[in-house]
């Protein structure tokens, strides 16, 4: 379904690319959406935690993605810090 | 092998086939294979796994996977889908059990492409809709 904010001429050509693409190529663009995503996620983390380590941003993107239950789950209290985010 | 994702897409797809599990790539990375591409922040596996398979799942992907064997078990049990989780890539795979005509043709018809960065390459579905979602759960 065209989104709102893309008009019927943008949505018509958006779909010739798509169109020119192998499914192999479309697959590969949806892993680097995933990776953008992710690091715009970790961008944010990195600038309401300035002193934060690599590896905790990291970890505070994950609990961001799953919530606090199931990050506790997988990772246990590697981030002891309760605040969310 | 740098890429996290990649790695943990080449131990999954590696495990699984020591296992002898049939499996593809289903969901979103699947439909944006033909369809339009969209971020997803999990990956969909359907699979012929059973409970016994799944048992030894664990010790077959090692220390860096977080796998409930019990809830997996459960899970089959009642054919619902379960969970597992890489921890270095801080990546969920949520395990789809293949039961029906549908998820036998999709196993089937599988085409192998390349993922992630581009250095592993495992079967994804050709013919998707959303009925790999247990309607059960």
């Amino acid at each position: 379904m065209r989104p709102a904010d893309t008009s019927p001429d943008a949505w018509r050509q958006y779909h010739e690319i798509l169109r020119r693409m192998s499914p192999e190529e479309k697959l590969q663009r949806a892993f680097e959406l995933s990776r953008l995503v992710r690091s715009l996620a970790e961008a944010g983390l990195r600038e309401r935690f300035p002193q934060a380590t690599g590896q905790e941003i990291f970890l505070r993107r994950v609990r961001q993605e799953w919530g606090p239950d199931l990050f506790r789950r997988v990772y246990g209290d590697a981030l002891p810090d309760e605040r969310s985010g | 092998m740098n890429d996290p994702v990649s790695r943990a897409l080449d131990e999954i797809q590696s495990a699984l086939n020591q296992l002898q599990v049939q499996f593809c790539i289903v969901g979103s990375l699947a439909s944006s294979a033909r369809g339009v591409p969209r971020a997803t922040m999990d990956i969909d596996l359907l699979t012929r796994i059973s409970r016994n398979q799944a048992d030894r799942l664990a010790a077959t992907l090692g220390a860096t996977w977080s796998v409930d064997v019990q809830a997996a078990r459960d899970a089959l049990e009642h054919g619902r889908a379960f969970n597992i989780f890489n921890l270095p890539a801080g990546l969920k795979f949520d395990f789809f059990p293949a039961f029906d005509d549908f998820h036998s043709a999709q196993l089937e018809r599988a085409t192998t492409m390349a993922l992630a960065d581009g250095t592993v390459r495992c079967p994804v579905a050709s013919a998707f809709t959303e009925s790999h979602v247990d309607p059960r759960s």
